[in-house]
C-alpha cells in the first residue's frame, strides 16, 4: 500500500497536468487531416473480402480501379488512360497510366491487373464477389507491361460498372500475398491516401501518400474516420466542431441544417428505389389482380410527406427519373377507385386479410403502418408482424417472409444489374420469385450492344413490364445527405451512392 | 489508529458468523483453489449454453449475414464448410472446446482479427469505463448517504431523496444524450464523444470518459446513497452509538471511524455484485458516446451471429462477475474479523 502510494501520487498529478494541455495531437503536414464520421459498421479494409457498406468510402481513397465515374453515370479514366472494346464485344482492352506504384512501392502493371481480376475469381479467395467476375469473365491477357485485355463469355456491356465496385478494386499483389488473412487490417493500394492504422470500432487513420500518381493531390493531408453508431451523436459532432463531415444525414435533419451557414448540405444526384415485395409464386400473391390492388392503393405523396419529410421523390417505377434506360415512363399510379375494382376482380369484393412483415427499426415501423393505413382504405387489412432487421433481408431471399416493406435497393451504375439480380428468372437476388419470359428476353435484350441508345428500348419495354406485374410496388425514390463544414471543398457522391472523398480539401484561409 | 471492532453488536447485513478465529492464509487459499475449481466448471457449462443458444434459440444465418447482397448461394455454402458450420453442432462444439483448451477462441467471422485481439482491444476500455463509473458513483452516495442519514427528515433530506429517484429514473441512454447536449455543445467543456487509449493520450482519454462515467455511474449513484442512508440510520440506533458517545468521541470520530466501518462492509459486497449490471448498462453508454468497449462488440456480435465472438465475450464476462466475487469474498475475510473460509 506505501509502495503503491510512493508510485501512484506522482502519476496522477501527472495525468491532471496531462489533462489540461493541449489536446489534439496534430499531424506534422502542410494540411490538416479530414475528420470523417461513420456509422460503427467498419468491418475489412479488403475490396475483395468482408467489406461493408461502412467501409467503401475508405475504400475508394486507399485503392483505385480501371476506370472511374463522375456523378453523371460517365466513365472517365482512371487507372486506365483509355480502353476500347473489341468490335465482337468480346473482350475489352485496357491501356494503363504508366509509372503508378502501390503505397508499399510495388509497380502497378498489367500482370498486378491480371493477378486482381484472378484473386477474386479465384474460389480459395472465397471473395463475396466472385460470381460478378466469373460469370462474364473468360479469361485476362496481358499484351505488354501497360496493356491488359479482359476477355469475355459473352459481350457484357456493363464491365465498367462492375470495375468501379469493390471487385475492381486493385491491391498490392505484394502485399496481399505478404499478409495473407492479415490484409485486410493492413491494406495497400495506388489510392491518393496510404493506411497508418485501424482501430475497430473506433477509427481508420489514413495519411496522404506523397508518391500520389496525380501531381497536386490529394489536397488534405490526411483522413480519420471515426466510428460513431448514433446519428444523433455523429450530428452533435458535426455541430461541435470536432468533425469536417458526415454522410448519413437523415431526412428530419436536412432541413435543421439547411438554414446554418456553417454548413452545406450535398444532396446525392443518384436515387435508392424503396418498394414493397411480394412473393409471387404462391398463394395469396401469385394473384395478379390483388397485387395490382395494392400498387394502386398506395399514396406514394403522402409517404413523401410523412416519411422523407419532403425529401427525394415520390415516385411508382424501378429506374430513377430521367435515367437513360427509361426516361419518360411514369409507373405506377395512386387510384384508390382502380383499387377497389381490382380486389373485386381478384375475388375478395368483402376485402382481405393479409400479414405485412417489417423490420422493427422506427423509421421502416412508420412506413408499415402509413401502408397499412392506406391499404386498410380499400379494404386490405394487414396485421404487421415484426422482423429483426439484421434478418430482414436473409428471410426475404428465402421466401420466408411473402409481403413486406421496406424493400431497398441502391442503383449500380448500369441499369442492367439490379434489373437482373431482382427480376430476371436466373437472378440472384430474385426473392420474389418473379419469372416472366418475356422480361427475361427483353434483360438479355439489353446485353446486346455496347451504345446505351440501341439498349434503351430493352430497358424501358422490361421496366414497365416488371412495375405492371408488380412482384414489386414501387414507391420512393431516395437520396443520400451529406453535411459538412462550409471550410471544407470536394465531396462528391458516386452515382452508387457511396461518398467520395478522394477531391476533399479546405478552403485557403 | 486502532478501534476496537464492535462485535458486541450484531450486524444483520454481514454474513453468518464463522468461529472468530482467522485461521492463517493456508485455510483461505484452500477456499480460492475451490472456488476456483467451480467458476472452470460453471464456464464450461455456461460455453455449452451459449454455443447451443447461438445456433437453435437465436437462429439466423452468420454466413448470409457477412456476405450481404452480393453473394451467390454457391460462395455462402462454400463459406459455410470452410467456418465448419456445416458439421453437427456437438462436433463444433468439441472442436472449438479443443482449440479454447490450447488458449485459442478462434478468428471472428466479421472482422479480420483474432477473438482474443478483439476482445483484449475492447475490455480496456469497459474495465475503464466501469471502474470509473464505480468510483464516481462512491464518491457521490457515500457522503450523500451519509450526509442525508446525519440530517434526517429535513430538507437536505428530502432534496437528496429527490434526487436519486430521478438519478434512479432517468434511463441512462437518456442521460447520456442530455448530458451532450449541455456540457458538449453548450458549454463546451468536454468532447461529445469518442475514446483514446489512456497509454496514446492520457489527458484526452480523460476528458472523453467524463460524461460517459457521469451517464453510466449515476444511475449507480442513486441506488448506492439509498443504501448507505438507510444502513447509517440503522447505525445511528445501535446500542453502541451511545456508548461511544457517553464515552465523550466526538460526533465526527463516531461518525467515520465506527459506524463507517460497519457500512462499508456490506458496501463491498454491493459494489462487486453490481459489477455484471455494470457492463449491461455499458451497452447502451458505449453506444451513444461511441466508445469501443466489450457492451457493444458483444451486441453488435449478437446481432452479426458471429459467433466466435459472442461466445469469447461471454466467457469473459462470466469469468469477470465470478472472479470479482470471489475476490469480495476473499476481500470480506480481510476485514471482517467474523468471517473466515474453513
Amino acid at each position: 500500500m506505501k509502495h503503491l502510494e510512493r508510485v501512484g501520487w506522482p502519476a496522477l498529478v501527472a495525468i491532471v497536468l496531462w489533462a489540461s494541455g493541449p489536446t489534439m495531437a496534430a499531424r506534422a503536414a502542410d494540411e490538416p487531416a479530414l475528420r470523417v464520421a461513420r456509422g460503427a459498421g467498419g468491418r475489412s479494409l479488403d475490396p475483395h473480402l468482408g467489406a461493408r457498406l461502412e467501409d467503401r468510402p475508405v475504400l475508394h481513397v486507399l485503392y483505385e480501379s480501371l476506370v472511374d465515374v463522375n456523378e453523371d453515370s460517365q466513365f472517365t479514366p482512371g487507372l486506365a488512360k483509355s480502353w476500347s472494346v473489341a468490335r465482337d464485344g468480346l473482350s475489352v482492352t485496357f491501356r494503363l497510366q504508366p509509372g503508378v506504384k502501390f503505397h508499399d512501392g510495388t509497380d502497378f502493371d498489367a500482370g498486378a491487373v491480371k493477378w486482381n481480376i484472378e484473386r477474386v475469381m479465384d474460389p480459395a479467395t472465397k471473395s463475396e464477389h466472385q460470381s460478378r467476375f466469373i460469370e462474364v469473365i473468360g479469361s485476362i491477357d496481358v499484351l505488354d507491361r501497360h496493356t491488359v485485355r479482359i476477355n469475355l463469355k459473352q459481350a457484357f456491356p456493363p464491365l465498367l460498372s462492375v470495375l468501379i465496385d469493390r471487385p475492381g478494386l486493385m491491391v498490392s499483389p505484394t502485399a496481399a500475398r505478404k499478409f495473407g488473412a492479415d490484409f485486410a487490417r493492413n491494406p495497400v493500394g495506388t489510392g491518393p491516401f496510404r493506411f497508418v492504422e485501424w482501430v475497430p470500432g473506433n477509427r481508420v487513420v489514413l495519411e496522404k501518400f506523397a508518391g500520389y500518381w496525380q501531381p497536386g493531390k490529394p489536397l488534405a493531408g490526411g483522413m480519420t474516420f471515426l466510428d460513431v453508431p448514433e446519428p444523433a451523436v455523429r450530428l452533435a459532432k458535426l455541430r461541435a466542431g470536432e468533425l469536417d463531415l458526415i454522410y448519413d444525414v437523415g431526412a428530419k435533419d436536412v432541413a435543421a441544417l439547411a438554414g446554418e451557414p456553417m454548413f452545406r448540405i450535398v444532396e446525392s444526384r443518384g436515387m435508392r428505389f424503396d418498394s414493397i415485395q411480394l412473393r409471387v409464386d404462391a398463394p395469396p400473391f401469385d394473384n395478379r389482380a390483388l397485387r395490382e390492388a395494392i400498387a394502386f392503393a398506395i399514396d406514394r405523396n403522402e409517404i413523401h410527406r410523412v416519411i422523407y419529410h419532403g425529401t427525394g421523390q415520390p415516385s411508382g417505377k424501378l429506374f430513377a427519373a430521367g435515367w437513360w434506360a427509361s426516361p419518360d415512363y411514369a409507373g405506377m399510379p395512386y387510384a384508390p377507385e382502380r383499387a377497389r375494382q381490382k380486389l373485386i376482380e381478384a375475388g375478395y369484393p368483402n376485402g382481405v386479410n393479409l400479414v405485412l412483415h417489417v423490420p422493427s427499426a422506427s423509421d421502416d415501423l412508420r412506413t408499415g403502418e402509413l401502408v397499412q393505413a392506406q391499404l386498410a382504405k380499400v379494404g386490405i387489412r394487414v396485421k404487421i408482424q415484426l422482423v429483426d432487421p439484421n434478418d430482414h433481408y436473409v428471410k426475404v431471399l428465402r421466401g420466408e417472409i411473402p409481403f413486406t416493406v421496406p424493400m431497398r435497393w441502391t442503383p449500380y451504375t448500369d441499369p442492367h444489374e439490379l434489373a437482373w439480380i431482382l427480376f430476371h428468372s436466373k437472378g440472384y437476388a430474385n426473392s420474389s420469385k418473379y419469372r416472366n419470359p418475356g422480361a427475361d428476353k427483353l434483360l438479355e435484350a439489353g446485353l446486346s450492344s455496347y451504345e446505351e441508345g440501341a439498349r434503351r428500348p430493352a430497358y424501358r419495354d422490361a421496366e414497365r413490364m416488371i412495375v405492371e406485374d408488380a412482384s414489386y410496388i414501387f414507391y420512393h425514390f431516395t437520396p443520400r445527405f451529406a453535411a459538412h463544414r462550409s471550410t471544407v471543398t470536394g465531396f462528391q457522391w458516386m452515382p452508387n451512392l457511396i461518398p467520395r472523398l478522394r477531391e476533399m480539401g479546405f478552403q485557403p484561409r | 489508529m486502532t478501534s476496537p471492532s464492535p462485535t458486541t453488536s450484531i450486524d444483520r447485513r454481514s454474513r453468518p458468523a464463522g468461529d472468530g478465529i482467522s485461521t492463517g492464509n493456508g485455510a483461505v487459499w484452500r477456499y480460492v483453489v475451490r472456488r476456483s475449481m467451480l467458476i472452470g466448471v460453471s464456464l464450461v457449462l455456461l460455453s455449452v449454453g451459449v454455443f447451443f443458444l447461438m445456433r437453435y434459440a437465436i437462429g439466423g444465418d452468420p454466413v448470409a449475414l457477412m456476405l450481404g447482397r452480393e453473394a451467390s448461394q454457391e460462395v455462402i455454402a462454400a463459406r459455410r464448410a470452410a467456418l465448419g458450420l456445416d458439421r453437427p453442432v456437438p462436433v463444433q462444439y468439441a472442436s472449438w472446446l479443443g482449440r479454447l483448451l490450447r488458449g485459442d477462441l478462434g478468428r471472428s467471422f466479421e472482422y479480420p482479427l483474432p477473438v482474443i485481439e478483439l476482445l483484449l482491444a475492447r475490455a480496456v476500455p469497459t474495465i475503464e469505463l466501469t471502474l470509473l463509473a464505480t468510483a464516481w458513483a462512491v464518491l457521490i452516495a457515500v457522503p450523500a448517504g451519509m450526509w442525508a442519514a446525519l440530517r434526517h427528515r429535513s430538507k437536505v433530506d428530502l432534496a437528496l431523496s429527490v434526487g436519486t429517484v430521478c438519478g434512479i429514473s432517468l434511463p441512462s441512454f437518456f442521460l447520456a444524450i442530455l448530458l451532450i447536449a449541455f456540457f458538449a455543445l453548450e458549454l463546451k467543456w468536454f468532447p461529445t464523444s469518442g475514446y483514446v487509449a489512456p497509454w496514446e493520450r492520457p489527458g484526452e482519454n480523460l476528458r472523453l470518459m467524463a460524461l460517459p462515467t457521469v451517464a453510466l455511474g449515476t444511475w449507480y449513484a442513486s441506488s448506492l446513497m439509498r443504501y448507505v442512508r438507510s444502513a447509517v440510520l440503522d447505525q445511528l440506533r445501535q446500542p453502541y452509538i451511545a456508548v461511544a458517545r457517553s464515552k465523550g468521541l466526538g460526533p465526527m470520530r463516531i461518525v467515520w471511524v465506527h459506524i463507517m466501518r460497519n457500512v462499508l462492509i456490506p458496501l463491498i459486497t454491493m459494489v462487486g455484485m453490481n459489477v455484471p449490471f455494470m457492463l449491461g448498462g455499458a451497452v447502451t453508454v458505449e453506444t451513444v458516446f461511441a466508445v469501443p468497449g466489450v457492451g457493444r462488440t458483444l451486441l453488435g456480435a449478437i446481432l452479426a451471429r458471429d459467433y466466435p465472438v459472442v461466445q469469447g465475450t461471454m466467457l469473459f464476462l462470466a469469468m469477470a462477475t465470478l472472479v470479482t466475487s470471489l475476490l469480495v469474498d476473499v476481500l470480506y475475510a480481510a476485514i471482517d474479523p467474523r468471517v473466515s473460509y474453513e
